[in-house]
């Protein structure tokens, strides 16, 4: 399976990759976990770790790696990407990059099939989701065409639920569970594999009676405002629900800073999305 | 922090996604504000919530309090009238917009909202009706995209247009296979009509590279109490200080006070757990944080913000100001 965790800067994507992948090492599967763009928290989250490898796609050097294989170049390739025109082109080119990107995430998985399972941080805001929507968006912007192909080769991955699962994982609090909801839309819209919504650091829900009557001056404003984001989480994930018909998967929030250790420890309550 | 304000006519935050560096940067300008210096905050396009919490529409630009003005960075419109400024003739210009290269670069070209809020902030920051602009940076992959965009922009610019030789009809015919006859001249339309822009371009990212390393400029840095960000945030440093940038502070946001111990008996079960894990979490936090800002330049200012202040009113900006030192 592949598996594509997506998500807003700082909501702990990197974590929830990192323990899909353990989770999915330990059961014996073989694992690659990819990270679009430099090196970072997945790498980091799963370092020491001898039954996942972690390898990294950058967009830039991808493309020249890419073509030259898809159109067979040879001994012409390293004049061709050296020459100003092309560089013109791979700067220019619209999603050039993100669909290689895509492109050779698929080369890992499907072409291969050294993986059973492979595991995308898509990396930081927005991006994810541009990823995403490239394959579709390039095969309408490159008409025809070997690029106009692979694109539509990407797509048809991207879209195919036995294959592939597109995970969002989402912080509980009102904002961003709202935004989830859109890039849920957005990828409803582009028809692709959509996995499951993962709600980080979530605590469990309050009792619906409860206030806080604690006169202790310190820790009376720390549970009132505890209970509070508790209330608004609670009221984020029913509006979540609500509007998309899709239940979420609570991921509890642990007290622990070592990345390493967190995705260990939340590897076991992803086991069976793994 | 009043004084490093009080120095500067240019502040830029930088920092990973979801640190909350569109608070900072608006707490920082009001913070000038309150110190009679004419502030601007230039926020980016996602960055709504600011817009929201001041109740006023940033897309126009508004004075959101006494000396204090806002404005949002809508990155299509900025490259539409930096096309206009730029571009030799109508022509040109008309040609330029209606093309689909164009349409993809002035949205999501990697480095292309980074280098309008750098020419936007030029423009503000030459305009001379603000003593202090601060720069809310976009979010993106890499942080550093900020700083590395004026170069990106320049080299795709550098291109060669003369491509008559042997060799460059043979990579044309290549990547005509791979892209197809008519996006190629898409490509090559773009390419040419951009190349009229240069020397206003040049001009621009030259003069932008002089105030992001002058001494007019500061760099803050804005983190967040958690391993992972606290990691990208020392890669961060590292980079800026290898690309000369001014690194004058680190903000280090939503952090949570070490708790004393007390005492459980008869509290709520719900409740107890809670406090439990509050406990426990400041302490993991401290663990992280002491040492990392231990370890950073003397010379650097530094401050904590608390959790709890995210911007819902002018209110909060200005407990955020206070904890900055402002």
């Amino acid at each position: 399976m592949l598996h594509y965790v997506t998500g807003k800067g700082g909501v702990g994507k990197s974590t929830i990759a990192a323990a899909l992948a353990i989770a999915a090492a330990t059961r014996g599967d073989r694992v690659l976990g990819i990270e679009l763009g430099p090196r970072g928290g997945l790498s980091r989250a799963l370092a020491g770790r001898t039954d996942v490898r972690v390898i990294q796609i950058d967009g830039a050097t991808a493309v020249g790696e890419y073509l030259t294989r898809r159109m067979h170049l040879g001994r012409f390739a390293r004049p061709i990407v050296e020459h100003p025109l092309y560089t013109a082109f791979v700067e220019a080119a619209p999603g050039l990059r993100e669909l290689v990107a895509i492109g050779k995430v698929r080369d890992e998985y499907i072409l291969q099939r050294r993986w059973d399972t492979v595991v995308v941080d898509a990396g930081a805001s927005g991006h994810a989701l541009e990823h995403l929507r490239m394959p579709a968006t390039a095969e309408r912007t490159f008409r025809s065409g070997l690029v106009h192909r692979e694109a539509a080769r990407n797509a048809d991955l991207l879209r195919d639920p036995s294959r592939c699962a597109i995970h969002v994982v989402a912080m509980p609090e009102e904002m961003p569970l709202a935004e989830a909801a859109q890039t849920i839309e957005v990828l409803r819209g582009l028809e692709l594999a959509i996995g499951r919504v993962l709600v980080n650091r979530c605590v469990p829900p309050p009792p619906s009676e409860l206030e806080v009557r604690v006169d202790d001056p310190v820790m009376a404003p720390v549970l009132v405002r505890s209970l509070e984001r508790a209330r608004a989480q609670e009221r984020g994930i029913a509006a979540f629900q609500e509007r998309l018909g899709l239940p979420v998967v609570r991921v509890r929030r642990l007290p622990i800073m070592d990345l390493a250790r967190h995705a260990g420890e939340l590897a076991w309550s992803l086991a069976e999305l793994a | 922090m009043k004084e490093l304000l009080a120095r500067h006519r240019l502040v830029i935050c930088v920092g990973t996604g979801g640190v909350g560096k569109t608070t900072i940067s608006a707490a920082l300008a009001l913070g000038a504000a309150r110190a009679h210096r004419r502030a601007m905050v230039l926020t980016i396009d996602p960055a709504r919530a600011l817009g929201r919490a001041l109740g006023v529409d940033l897309a126009v630009g508004a004075e959101v309090a006494p000396d204090l003005h806002a404005a949002m960075l809508d990155q299509k419109r900025a490259w539409d009238s930096f096309v206009a400024r730029h571009a030799p003739s109508d022509a040109i210009a008309r040609k330029l917009l209606g093309n689909p290269f164009y349409q993809r670069l002035s949205t999501a070209f990697g480095g292309s909202s980074e280098y309008m809020a750098i020419e936007e902030m030029c423009t503000l920051v030459e305009s001379g009706a603000h003593d202090l602009v601060v720069l809310d940076t976009p979010p993106s992959v890499h942080a550093i995209d900020f700083l590395r965009a004026p170069e990106r922009i320049d080299r795709l610019l550098d291109q060669p247009r003369d491509f008559t030789g042997t060799l460059a009809r043979f990579v044309a015919r290549q990547l005509e296979r791979a892209a197809g006859s008519s996006t190629l001249h898409d490509i090559g339309t773009f390419l040419g009509a951009m190349t009229t822009l240069v020397d206003g371009v040049r001009e621009r990212t030259r003069r932008a590279r002089g105030f992001l390393r002058g001494g007019e400029a500061a760099f803050v840095l804005v983190t967040g109490p958690r391993a992972s960000i606290l990691d990208d945030t020392r890669e961060l440093a590292v980079e800026l200080a290898a690309r000369a940038a001014p690194l004058a502070a680190v903000v280090v946001n939503r952090t949570h006070p070490r708790l004393p111990a007390r005492s459980m008996a008869g509290l709520e079960p719900w409740l107890a757990a809670r406090w439990n894990d509050a406990v426990t979490e400041a302490e993991a936090e401290a663990a992280i944080l002491d040492p990392f800002l231990d370890a950073l330049p003397p010379s650097l200012v530094r401050a904590r913000v608390p959790d709890g202040h995210d911007i819902c009113s002018l209110g909060a900006l200005e407990e955020v100001a206070m904890h900055l030192g402002l």
